[in-house]
């Protein structure tokens, strides 16, 4: 057969049938559809593209879920990285509970999340009934989008984070200590940098959730054009619209926009596996 | 000798002031196992002990101790006239290499050397010049032969070379004591024989207080002024590898050090009988009772006077180079005893023995 | 002057003086327990509590609405149908990845990965574009009055879509690392290929396989954003279970919102309890199922 030279030789059977199969179903669900997108987009008009760019209410969309999910996933990062040093590390009553509620973001369906963190947070919620008092709008800002977002990105930081703090040689630490470094510098100069590309992974993972998060957010967004209105939203109203064109060139450049992000974030976490050792 | 001189002498670069290390009734316990128990022991400022015992038996816990890493239950561990519980791990100037030499993954071999230096510089402690650090960084590459590799990183190194990182990294900071948790642990046969001497060189050229953990007791024979035998939490024999060699203390010291046969006799007005017949040696002091003969192969000759000696057959027999062993089933429990006798001799059959040098210890 | 929060690493070392303070340790601890409370479990509270505001007879009733019946009819249709195929998607995937060694393999996985990377709006849209009355097929279907979109086969498979990955990327690993011993010592003892597959394969995978479809149909059932695109949000009948809570919430029907929504509130929990549990028999890394 000519897959003997595109694979090696194994006496396991079901190779043909196995991957036959496989590519059947990823091709029909996956990729023809995804291959109709890219041929609609192949046939807009470039001037459908940069339209989105000049349009105002598509610049504020995108820069609204863009910047929205880069300060979120920064959140994230410090927050979770926490909340795993602390699971990770220290031991005390209900810590096994804790580190089973690190998952919910990931295991709750994003609308109930979204309702849940609107009815919290709005003006008359658990939380936002006292920080209204206080003079701070959470709700229909983008400070709730923030909070939003920054809840679906937890996990990804914490469960990147804790499998290598696990493992950390605590040998390395008490070595530090003994040549004479403060538990601060210890943190900051050996532990932290042993702690960064499993940190730039998590951020990442976090990032490109956010940046397509639909569920979560429109509850607690206000959806206000111009202000509140995140992308996927403006992509669901251009098809709501029939303005598929519209829609396509905004998915398009959404899309265009997150593959760069996450190329770079890519060539950041290269160079600090290379720097730092193994994520 | 002013200390410049000395440290001149030492080669021109300065390791600091090595002092007495003292641990007085130091006690631990880990939950109900307790780890050391009422341990006493001194090292001599310049001083190379080993702590050698088997698994379990409080070696690296001791170690750990002097470096601040565990805080006894009771006792006390003494830095020349200063009373350690008072120091912090940070202010102990303790230098220690881990077993798996703990170096920093990230960092090159030029920076983990640097960074004791590095951090106190820092801290206020003494105030280091750039130069300062660099200088020191590179005579002590050049004191481990680690020249050319500065800007690796540990993963890029051999085992012996990180050995070397290791050491490198905690003379940097001039420590009073020097701590080694099983050196060459991690090394394979051939390497550890080559560090073995390096360590030993080294320490003749830097001076330090060292206490240096291990389980082969070929190693501490070797390298050490004083060895220390643990067992059990309890330092059963300290003294010089001749006198621990020779004299051992114990029965477990006997068995843990060198080769040992083992064989049950009685002792009878001074006279040792083994299987109801008197054997040819010289009378001991000791009272009436059962005892175990406990002798080396090497101390054996073949006897004489079969009649007062140990008779047995040969079970076996093999040239080992210029010596032969013999195993031989002795006496009516046919104990196995291994015997070393001239390489020419070829005794087969029925043998008799008689150990030239002996201890008898409690059954 | 010991630490007395013992660190996990030697169980041998008590605490160690080497780690942080104890102040420290209890600020880092708040904080953490800060955030996991507000930001995790107050959410949770609050979709219980909401469901329960108006008693229990409400809620109760919410849940028998005859909407509220449909959404969840269509949601268990949806489910029942995109689980199985995904696993056995999952599975086969499983088998061809980690059993042998290809060219492309790599690009396999990142294409099986590829719905995880992508807005489920776009998800949806794509589906809109295909087989919408503007998309490839849409006059195809129109002719023969097959409705895709804005019907429950548009659901069906924009859920399709999104699930895709979750079975494989649980297998994918685990398989890897059980490795292909097992498989050829039962074929040196004349199993065939099939046999092979049941007896030895899947016995060994039972719990990560369940983990699996757990989260798959976690998702599955939990679908928004593609199931928006493409559901035409026609009530009583191209609503899920999510987008039912959408428009009850957009109605300010609080307490009906919630009581869906606590229904699948209950089972992101059942989830997260056998993963604990899983987690227990060693089985599921807790980083098992975050992207590599």
């Amino acid at each position: 057969m000519a897959t003997t030279r595109l694979r090696s030789p194994s006496v396991l059977p079901g190779f043909g049938l196995a991957l036959g199969y496989t590519l059947a179903y990823l091709g029909l669900i996956v990729l023809v559809p995804l291959a109709a997108l890219a041929l609609r987009g192949a046939g807009l008009p470039f001037s459908e593209m940069t339209d989105v760019f000049a349009d105002e209410r598509s610049r504020a969309a995108l820069g609204l879920s863009f910047g929205s999910a880069l300060i979120a996933a920064s959140i994230a990062l410090v927050a979770g990285g926490v909340v795993a040093w602390v699971l990770a590390r220290y031991r005390f009553p209900g810590r096994r509970v804790l580190d089973a509620v690190v998952d919910l973001p990931f295991a709750l369906p994003t609308a109930v999340a979204g309702i849940a963190l609107a009815s919290v947070f709005d003006a008359t919620g658990w939380l936002g009934g006292p920080l209204t008092a206080l003079g701070v709008q959470v709700a229909y800002t983008q400070v709730g989008i923030v909070v939003a977002l920054v809840f679906i990105g937890l996990p990804f930081v914490v469960r990147s984070l804790q499998p290598v703090i696990e493992e950390l040689d605590v040998e390395v630490e008490e070595a530090a200590a003994l040549l004479g470094a403060s538990r601060l510098q210890t943190l900051l100069r050996v532990v932290l940098p042993t702690l960064l590309p499993a940190g730039i992974t998590g951020f990442a993972l976090a990032l490109a959730r956010a940046v397509g998060e639909y569920g979560s957010v429109v509850f607690i967004a206000g959806n206000l054009p111009f202000r509140t209105e995140i992308a996927p939203l403006l992509i669901i109203i251009r098809l709501e619209e029939f303005d598929y064109p519209g829609a396509m060139a905004l998915a398009l450049v959404m899309l265009g926009i997150s593959f760069a992000l996450l190329l770079a974030v890519n060539l950041v976490q290269a160079w600090a596996r290379r720097r730092f050792g193994r994520g | 000798m002013s200390p410049a001189d000395a440290a001149a002498d030492r080669g021109g670069l300065d390791w600091g002031e090595s002092v007495a290390v003292r641990l007085e009734d130091v006690s631990l316990a880990f939950g109900v196992a307790a780890a050391l128990r009422g341990v006493s022991l001194e090292a001599e400022p310049g001083e190379l002990v080993a702590l050698l015992g088997p698994s379990g038996s409080g070696k690296t816990t001791l170690l750990r101790v002097v470096a601040g890493l565990l805080t006894p239950d009771s006792g006390r561990v003494w830095f020349g006239a200063e009373d350690a519980s008072r120091l912090t791990v940070q202010q102990r100037n303790v230098g220690m290499v881990f077993q798996h030499y703990a170096l920093f993954r990230h960092m090159t071999v030029y920076d983990n050397i640097a960074f004791g230096l590095r951090v106190r510089r820092r801290r206020g402690g003494r105030t280091l010049s750039r130069g300062e650090v660099d200088a020191r960084v590179r005579a002590l590459i050049e004191l481990v032969q680690l020249e050319g590799l500065e800007r690796r990183y540990p993963a890029q190194l051999s085992g012996g070379q990180r050995q070397r990182v290791g050491l490198a990294r905690a003379l940097a900071i001039k420590p009073r004591v020097l701590l080694l948790d099983e050196p060459f642990g991690a090394l394979d046969a051939k390497v550890r024989r080559e560090l073995r001497r390096g360590l030993r060189e080294l320490h003749d050229r830097t001076g330090h207080t060292t206490l240096f953990v291990t389980h082969d007791q070929e190693e501490a024979l070797e390298l050490a002024d004083r060895v220390a035998v643990m067992r059990d939490g309890q330092v059963e024999q300290v003294g010089k590898p001749g006198e621990v060699f020779d004299r051992p203390a114990s029965r477990f010291v006997f068995e843990f050090i060198g080769e040992s046969n083992l064989l049950p006799v009685a002792v009878r007005g001074g006279v040792v009988e083994w299987e109801g017949r008197e054997l040819a040696l010289p009378r001991v002091d000791r009272p009436d009772g059962p005892a175990l003969l406990a002798f080396r192969p090497q101390d054996v000759d073949l006897a004489p006077e079969p009649a007062r000696a140990v008779e047995g057959v040969v079970a076996a027999s093999r040239r080992v180079g210029a010596w032969r062993r013999l195993e031989l089933e002795v006496g009516r429990g046919r104990t196995r005893l291994d015997v070393e006798v001239a390489g020419d001799a070829a005794p087969s059959g029925q043998v008799a023995v008689l150990p030239r040098a002996f201890h008898l210890y409690d059954v | 002057m010991a630490d007395r929060l013992a660190m996990p690493a030697a169980a041998r070392r008590r605490g160690s003086p080497v780690a942080e303070p104890r102040g420290l340790k209890w600020a880092l601890t708040a904080v953490a327990l800060l955030v996991l409370g507000v930001l995790l479990l107050l959410p949770l509270a609050v979709v219980f509590v909401e469901a329960l505001r108006g008693g229990v007879g409400a809620y109760v009733a919410s849940l028998l609405d005859p909407e509220a019946r449909a959404a969840i009819r269509l949601t268990l249709l949806v489910a029942a149908i995109a689980v199985p195929l995904n696993a056995v998607f999952g599975v086969a995937a499983a088998w061809a990845v980690a059993k042998f060694e290809f060219r492309g393999k790599s690009l396999l996985v990142t294409l099986i990965d590829l719905p995880f990377s992508v807005s489920p709006v776009i998800a949806g849209m794509v589906y809109l574009l295909l087989f919408g009355a503007q998309g490839y097929l849409g006059p195809f279907l129109q002719s023969r009055g097959i409705q895709v979109v804005f019907a429950v086969p548009g659901i069906v498979l924009a859920t399709l879509f999104v699930t895709v990955p979750f079975v494989a990327r649980e297998l994918v690993p685990l398989m890897q690392e059980l490795g292909n011993e097992d498989e050829e010592a039962a074929l040196t003892l004349g199993a065939r290929g099939w046999q092979v597959f049941a007896l030895v394969t899947l016995p060994n995978v039972r719990w990560g396989l369940l983990y699996g479809v757990l989260l798959c149909n976690a998702r599955a059932m939990g679908e928004f954003g593609a199931a928006s695109v493409v559901s035409g949000h026609i009530r009583g009948q191209t609503n899920t279970v999510p987008l039912q809570v959408e428009v009850l919430y957009n109605e300010y029907n609080w307490v009906a919102a919630f009581a869906l929504a606590s229904l699948l509130a209950l089972l992101s929990l059942v989830t997260l309890v056998i993963k604990a549990v899983l987690e227990r028999r060693d089985v599921v890394s807790k980083a098992g199922h975050v992207a590599r």
